[in-house]
């Protein structure tokens, strides 16, 4: 991801996005040209509760400063009855854990937006990207 | 075998009990005294370091404890370099151990912690160890590295044996695989972990239910523990779901929950993000679809410590610490 | 012995250094015993749920982890307001006795033993249990299958024997059955007959013309306070009871409740050691000497601090001990004798247990009580008291946590202990070998645990001599 300075840093944030809805969500919002920040990199998953948290870890590894993951609306719309459960009990721990290591909770995200909520999907990535940005890059210390 | 085998012990930052799991094998011990010269190991014996430096080759080593100084890593390299096959012993040579979880704090805050805020401390002068010289011949002592580090950051290992300490059994059970490759009867595949390849929980005879339903986490003060029980269905956590099998459950038997000390289980990425997933997808929490997202979120937190917990004996292996650590 | 030549600048590092600084004619000016460890088990016990703690601090020291696992048991007790049951009282009591035969016994045999069953002289390739091994070979194996004896009753009772896990909160994880019981009692009578062997074989030394200089003469004689815990007879007791400080009389100066110890003890901070110089507040700090209120803790210490034991066959012994060393014993090696003596008290103890009906008792967890946040929990380690003091928030997470080790307690008497005797053995700069084995003698009686108090190798300490002459240059360094 290149060598850059404190004036060129730019956040890059990998976003896990469900099949079903964040994904299309995420779809929406380009082809209705809501714009959202090219600091995303959006993976499409099969559910959100198909992601491991090691997914995480290998994110911010690889150099993310954020994640996002979006996943169907609770308590009823994933297609796979719970996987968004899954979802919320894992985020719920994970930033607990990650805050304990040193990694500002804020980093990791986690959002319900259904396959219409195209805007949605453009307002999350640009705030979150302004909220990364604020936090700075990843790494050189406890947070 | 013509020639009697070469053998040295070598520690880091250890507590002592590795060294202690050595001597407990007692008269398996005595067989190997016969069959092995031990050539360096400090509990035991009075050799000195000028001792492996004046050796042309060791056959094994044995590095127990991580690495918490310079001087640790001074001797371990130099070490490695003439012995034939590298063993890590114990779990904070190859996860880090307990004494990483001091990487769960900047090492400055360890320090000021131990030495101008502990309760009984008196030091108006705000003296710290291996900064102020206090006396008049300038006698300081010296500096600590910035991490606890497992013993293959800095040497290739070729066996692992994990435990804390590791259990007997299995310290025989490297023994012989040693005794056998160095007769040319047997191969060592790098890495080769001695344990078993599946998880605790595939050996464990408590009583797991279809289905783990629990209102919420619970501590180990909080309940009468059932001992036939799974804990997890009890809703207490144990490591079990993510901790190599080959301690022979001694914990689980005595009716304590799994720590986690034989390490991950083949093909964990990452024990911390490895244990929050398993743990989501095993335990459901009663009435999930009546609660609020923040309700149910507020009862996944009742693990009240997961970094502590998750990584008791393997935080020096979190790739999450070295994200935070990297400069 | 080697002996090299290292330019000043080189930096000097070990795990544990004596630092020996001559003046201008080659005789001894001062002396340091420097641990350079650090682990910082304070902080990272910070966070932790406290009743995770009796788990953790285990590995702190794998020689002694069942005084870590009590001493913070009882101090979580305490944060809970939960009175452990007496089953769970009399169980926890009965292992750590057995870890006491456990940790004594390897000291006296793998690191005391060879110096005098083989001579502070001898080869320092055969000072070791190996060495002795080669010597007696039927010795050895009694000692380890004795050990073997010991491991099993450690094993049942706190699961595993290294880092045992079973005490909680108001009690402990798992019963006895009758068989486990009928088990560890046939073990302990074996270990009593064991430790009256080697009382007897100790006390063949002390007659030996060639050790009467060693035990008897001035390199290792100290005059301190000493402290140790005792029951309501002042017997010593190694899990519960109050600690006792006496002074270099021998007369009780006084008698505290653990939760109170911070009125009593306190520890100075110096820049050339990891680790403190604790000593007694109402007697006062004035510098690194006798003047100031140093105590010991151990065996010896125990001895001095009470009026003996409360079983019949280690009092008989302690009768014997006072009339050879006088009481207080200022004598460092009699800490020896005192060691081997309390195995036998040990054993006794461990049979009495075993025989007490309320060891099979169900009852073994206390689930009520009233939180406080605060517990403070002292044992006697096989090295000395040891305190644990926890303070946690509301809902039971660790906010602060001191940890005073024996080693640590023993601390500025090692380093008065090691700059007497050596003052005593180098002159005009001579020395050898066995001078600075005889150096390293006057740290070896304490059983420092080094592992403990920072913590690093027990007993196996690598040891650097470094000399420095009267400008603080350093003119030599002698690896030991
Ligand atoms: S692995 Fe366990 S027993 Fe071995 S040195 Fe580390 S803490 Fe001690
Ligand atoms: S979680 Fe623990 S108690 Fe449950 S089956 Fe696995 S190892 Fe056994
Ligand atoms: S049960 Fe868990 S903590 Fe206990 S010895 Fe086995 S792996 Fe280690
Ligand atoms: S299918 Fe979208 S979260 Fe499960």
């Amino acid at each position: 991801m290149g060598i850059e300075t404190e004036d060129s840093w730019e956040p890059k944030i990998i976003a896990f996005l469900c099949k079903y809805c964040a994904s299309a969500g995420a779809d929406l919002a380009g082809v209705s040209r809501f714009k959202y920040p090219a600091n995303i990199l959006p993976i499409t998953v099969p559910c959100s509760g198909s992601i491991d948290m090691q997914f995480v870890v290998r994110a911010f590894e690889m150099g993310a400063d954020g994640v996002l993951i979006g996943g169907c609306h609770t308590p009823s719309d994933c297609h796979f009855l719970r996987g968004n459960f899954k979802a919320l009990k894992r985020v719920a721990l994970m930033k607990k854990m990650l805050e304990q290591i040193g990694i500002d909770p804020r980093r990791l995200r986690l959002e319900w937006i259904s396959a219409t909520e195209g805007k949605k999907f453009a307002e999350v990535a640009k705030e979150f990207v302004e909220e990364i940005r604020k936090l700075g890059p990843l790494g050189g210390g406890h947070e | 075998m013509n020639k009697k085998l070469r053998i040295a012990i070598v520690p880091g930052e250890v507590c002592g009990g590795c060294d202690m799991a050595f001597v407990d094998l007692h008269r398996n011990l005595i067989d190997l005294l016969g069959a092995v010269d031990i050539v360096f190991w400090p509990i035991a014996t009075d050799f000195k370091e000028e001792d492996v430096e004046a050796l042309d080759s060791i056959d094994i080593v044995f590095f127990q404890g991580s690495i918490r100084t310079e001087k640790h890593r001074e001797i371990i390299e130099k070490v490695a370099e003439k012995a034939k096959i590298k063993v890590a012993f114990g779990a904070c040579a190859c996860f880090g151990g307990v004494p990483s979880l001091a990487d769960l704090y900047a090492l400055g805050e360890v320090i000021e912690e131990v030495y101008l805020k502990s309760p009984s401390t008196e030091n108006e002068g705000g003296i710290i160890p291996g900064e102020t010289v206090d006396n008049p011949y300038g006698i300081l002592a010296p500096k600590l590295v910035d991490m606890n580090y497992k013993v293959d950051d800095f040497v290739d290992i070729d066996i692992y044996i994990p435990g804390c300490p590791p259990p007997k059994e299995r310290i025989l059970e490297a023994v012989d695989i040693l005794v056998r490759y160095f007769e040319g009867r047997a191969d060592v595949e790098k890495g080769t972990v001695i344990a078993g390849s599946r998880t605790l929980c595939d050996e464990c005879p408590r009583e797991k239910p279809e289905k783990i339903v629990i209102d919420k986490f619970k501590r180990i003060h909080e309940v009468k523990i059932d001992p036939n029980k799974c804990f997890l269905a009890q809703g207490i956590v144990c490591l079990g779901i993510v901790t190599r099998n080959g301690c022979g459950l001694p914990c689980i038997k005595a009716n304590m929950p799994c720590r986690g000390c034989m390490g991950p289980a083949p093909n964990v990425y990452d024990v911390g993000a490895k244990l929050v997933s398993a743990i989501a997808s095993l335990v459901e929490i009663e009435n999930e679809p009546k609660l609020s997202d923040e309700e149910i979120a507020t009862k996944a937190r009742t693990i009240v410590d997961p970094a502590g917990l998750f990584y008791r004996f393997t935080l020096g292996l979190s790739r999450l610490i070295r994200v935070v650590k990297k400069k | 012995m080697s002996i090299i030549t290292i330019s000043p600048a080189t930096r000097l590092e070990g795990e544990a250094e004596i630092r020996i600084v001559l003046d201008e004619g080659g005789n001894v000016k001062d002396a340091f015993f420097q641990i350079i460890e650090f682990r910082g088990f304070e902080k990272f016990c910070v966070g932790r749920p406290v009743e995770e703690l009796p788990r953790i601090v285990t590995r702190i020291c794998g020689v002694c982890p069942w005084a870590h696992h009590m001493a913070s048991s009882k101090a979580v007790d305490m944060v809970f307001g939960r009175e452990p049951t007496i089953a769970a009282k009399k169980i926890r009591e009965l292992g750590y006795c057995a870890h006491i035969l456990d940790s004594h016994s390897i000291h006296f045999y793998a690191l005391s033993l060879p110096d005098f069953a083989l001579t502070p002289s001898a080869p320092r390739r055969e000072r070791s249990l190996i060495g002795l091994y080669r010597k007696n070979p039927e010795l050895v194996k009694k000692v380890l299958e004795m050990r073997d004896r010991i491991i099993k009753v450690e094993e049942i009772i706190g699961g595993k024997a290294i880092h045992p896990v079973t005490s909680i909160p108001g009690g402990i994880s798992k019963a006895l059955s009758k068989e486990e019981v009928e088990e560890i009692r046939n073990h302990a009578k074996e270990l009593l007959k064991f430790s009256i062997e080697t009382v007897e074989l100790f006390k063949g030394f002390l007659n030996k013309e060639e050790y009467k200089d060693i035990i008897f003469g001035d390199y290792y004689y100290l005059e301190t306070y000493y402290a140790g815990l005792v029951d309501r007879n002042k017997k010593i007791n190694f899990y519960d009871g109050k600690v006792r400080v006496v002074d270099k009389k021998g007369g009780e100066v006084f008698i505290f409740e653990p939760k109170d110890y911070l009125e009593y003890i306190g520890e100075k901070v110096v820049g050339w050691s990891y680790t403190k110089m604790p000593y007694l507040k109402k007697i006062g700090w004035k510098g690194l000497s006798t003047e100031s209120g140093i105590y010991r803790v151990g065996p010896l210490g125990r001895l001095n601090a009470s009026e003996g034991f409360a079983t019949e066959k280690a009092q008989e012994y302690y009768e014997e001990f006072t009339e050879i060393f006088g009481k207080p014993a200022h004598h460092t090696m009699a800490y020896h004798l005192a060691r081997v003596i309390e195995m036998v008290y040990a054993s006794e103890r461990m049979i009495e247990l075993s025989e007490d009906k309320d060891i099979l008792s169900r009852d073994i967890v206390n689930l009520e009580g009233e939180f406080s946040g605060f517990g403070v929990g002292i044992v006697e380690a096989p090295r000395g008291t040891l305190i644990h003091h926890y303070e946690t928030d509301r809902h039971g997470i660790t906010t602060k946590v001191n940890l005073i080790i024996p080693t640590t307690m023993n601390n500025p008497s090692i380093n008065l202990d090691i700059r007497r005797a050596a003052s005593k053995l180098i002159k005009k700069g001579e020395f050898d070998d066995k001078i600075l084995n005889m150096v390293e003698m006057a740290f070896r009686a304490y059983d420092p645990c080094l592992a403990c108090s920072t913590h690093n190798i027990p007993g196996g300490i690598k040891v650097y001599v470094g000399v420095y002459d009267s400008e603080g240059k350093l003119i030599r360094i002698i690896r030991r």
